[in-house]
Formats: structure tokens, C-alpha cells, sequence
């Protein structure tokens, strides 16, 4: 369905993502939940850990 | 009946939400949070309201939202901070408001955690990937490097081929930094299945990249029936606590079935929304507006 593919301007499709809103790049904030998330996918975890992941999953030291 | 909606206000899943209430002629109470300005805001404990606006807080539904998008247009601190500190404080006030219909109001702890809902997974009956939660990322055979994939115990990032993910690992003795998720390599076809109280959608998400979320180069097809691993998710939803959720399965390439990847307790589903031709939305509507 091509009207489905997505389209640099349309809305990410999921979780933990890097997308395009609008004219601006950004980085899609939506990782599920971290640690100090109470319910829900929390920016300020996911932006901590694309932070401090530099080491891929296995991190850095 | 009117509909609480919190959240960020450019969230576009919250508003593909609003537009789905208004065809529904369903009230909206849009606790939305703009990017530079605050409402008023009361709480007074002892009197047990909440104003907004100077209007009464009052709903019979809720949709909360942790709005991650302002952080990623401005990621000063401040802007976290002020997310984290609306999102709680309208959360706390719809816990304490038990007749408030909010989904996964009593969720379990463990449903926040990858390795422990996998284990809880497979107890519902779940096919879960053969998996490891180590940092001895030096210990690895050839066979599992290639065979393998690597990611992040608590989630946030992307899931990597075993051999990218230890390329990027800095070890000290063989030991890496943290622990991860190591688990067989499975492949497409990709489903993901939403419950929405005691609704359910699956979607098939075709993309050629391990993570479809690096590229966006997913495309999503509403699948006509929905794979039979309903039933137990339901089961592991039923255990977690939770009524609203979106769970990611991929195929074993050995026996082509479906394997439980994860639980998403808070999913994004704009995009499968559109996907659904606004089944979606609809669904979650009715489930927090019914009587």
C-alpha cells in the first residue's frame, strides 16, 4: 500500500525512532519505557540514553 | 462524558485522538501542554478539585501522554523537566480519581521491564527468541556474533546485529559497560498487535532494515485477521495488569512462527491509526468513553 509508506513529512511509525516533523529533523524520543519513566516512552530517559550510547547497547564506560 | 486529553500539544498521536473524539461527538477536556506557555494550574488536596484554566477538572475518560516532543525540538533540560513535572502531576491527579477510565490504571511494575515481561511472556505461553542478558561481550562464538542481535536492556535505542553492537562496545577485560539483550536473530514477516481494552488490531510492518525505526522505511498493512497469539497476549496483558498495550512479534526463520519481541505499555499508533483507516483511534475512544 504506498499510501502507507512513510513519507518524510508524515508521522514516525513507532517507538525510539529518528524521524522528520515537518521542516525539522529531530530525533523521535518515543524508546519505550526507561527507568525513570512511570508509565509511559519518556524523552528525557531516551535522549539520556542516546546520550550515554555511545556503546551501542553494550554502552561505554 | 467528557474526555480527558494531556499530554504535549504537538503530539501528533494525541491528536489524531482529538480529531477521533470530535467524529465521535465525544466532549474534550485538552489538558494539552503547549511549548512556551503554562496554564494556571490548582490542585488543592484538601478540597479534592483541581482547576485548570480556572475551569473544574472534571472527566468520566483519560488519555495521558508523556510529551517527548518538546525536549526534541529544545533539549535544554528545563524543557524535560517541565514535561516530567506536567505529566506527573496530571497523572497523580487521575490516580487518585478511580472512577476516571484510564487505561493500564493498575499496570504492573513489571511490565516496565524488557527482560522480566519476556520471562512473564513465555509463562503465558508466549514463543519468546532464545535470550541472553549479559555484559560478557567477550565471551561470543563466531556463530553466536553472526547470528545474534544486541539491544539496550531499558529500551531507547535501536536493535543492532550482535557484530555492530560489540563493534561499538567499549570493553575493559571483555566486559562491557552494561548488560544487554542478546537474542537469535529473527526475520520479517513483522507483526504488531494492539489491544485496546477488548478490541485488537495487527498489523503487518514490512521494512528491509533490522530496526524499521532507523530508516522509516516501514510500511504498515492492517491485517485482516488477527494471528492466534491474540489469545495469549491477552493473558500476559491480563497478568501485567494492563488494557491498552501494543506488543511487536517477528517470525523464527526456522519454524515460521510468530516470537514475542516486546510489550509496548504506552505505544505510539498514529501511523497505524492512518494504517486502519481510524479503526484505531475509535476503538480507544469508545473504550474510555463507555459507561
Amino acid at each position: 500500500m504506498p499510501e502507507n509508506k512513510l513519507q518524510a513529512t508524515t508521522i514516525p511509525v513507532s517507538e525510539g525512532s529518528t524521524f522528520t516533523s515537518g521542516e525539522e529533523d529531530t530525533t523521535m524520543a518515543l524508546g519505550e519505557e526507561g527507568p525513570t519513566s512511570p508509565s509511559s516512552e519518556d524523552s528525557s530517559v531516551f535522549q539520556a540514553n542516546l546520550e550515554s550510547r555511545h556503546g551501542g547497547p553494550f554502552g561505554a564506560y | 462524558m467528557a474526555l480527558l486529553l494531556a499530554g504535549g500539544e504537538e503530539d501528533f498521536n494525541l491528536t489524531v485522538l482529538a480529531e477521533a473524539a470530535q467524529r465521535a461527538n465525544v466532549e474534550l477536556l485538552d489538558l494539552r501542554l503547549p511549548a512556551a506557555e503554562s496554564p494556571t494550574f490548582c490542585w488543592n488536596l484538601e478540597e479534592g478539585g483541581a482547576r485548570f484554566n480556572a475551569q473544574n477538572i472534571s472527566a468520566t475518560g483519560a488519555f495521558i501522554r508523556h510529551d517527548v516532543f518538546g525536549a526534541m525540538k529544545d533539549p535544554r533540560p528545563e524543557v524535560s523537566a517541565r514535561a516530567v513535572a506536567w505529566h506527573q502531576t496530571v497523572m497523580g491527579w487521575l490516580l487518585s480519581q478511580p472512577r476516571v477510565r484510564l487505561f493500564n490504571r493498575q499496570i504492573s511494575q513489571t511490565a516496565m521491564n524488557k527482560p522480566a515481561a519476556l520471562v512473564f511472556a513465555r509463562e503465558a505461553g508466549l514463543r519468546i527468541p532464545p535470550t541472553v542478558i549479559t555484559n560478557e561481550a567477550g565471551k561470543f562464538s563466531s556463530e553466536q556474533i553472526e547470528s545474534r542481535i544486541a539491544k539496550p536492556v531499558a529500551g531507547g535505542d535501536y536493535c543492532y546485529s550482535l557484530a555492530e553492537a560489540l563493534g561499538k562496545a567499549d570493553l575493559r577485560s571483555g566486559l562491557a559497560a552494561l548488560p544487554a539483550i542478546v537474542q537469535k536473530r529473527l526475520v520479517p514477516p513483522e507483526v504488531r498487535i494492539y489491544v485496546i481494552g477488548q478490541s485488537a488490531f495487527a498489523f503487518e510492518v514490512r521494512s528491509v532494515s533490522l530496526d524499521y525505526r532507523v530508516n522509516q522505511d516501514a510500511e504498515l498493512m492492517l491485517l485482516p485477521e488477527i494471528p492466534p497469539e491474540l489469545a495469549l497476549l491477552r493473558r500476559l496483558m491480563s497478568r501485567l495488569n494492563m488494557d491498552f498495550g501494543a506488543a511487536d512479534f517477528k517470525t523464527d526463520p526456522e519454524t515460521g512462527q510468530l516470537v514475542f519481541l516486546e510489550l509496548n505499555t504506552s505505544p505510539m499508533f498514529a501511523r497505524f491509526d492512518q494504517a486502519s483507516g481510524g479503526q484505531l483511534c475509535a476503538a480507544m475512544i469508545q473504550e474510555l468513553t463507555m459507561a
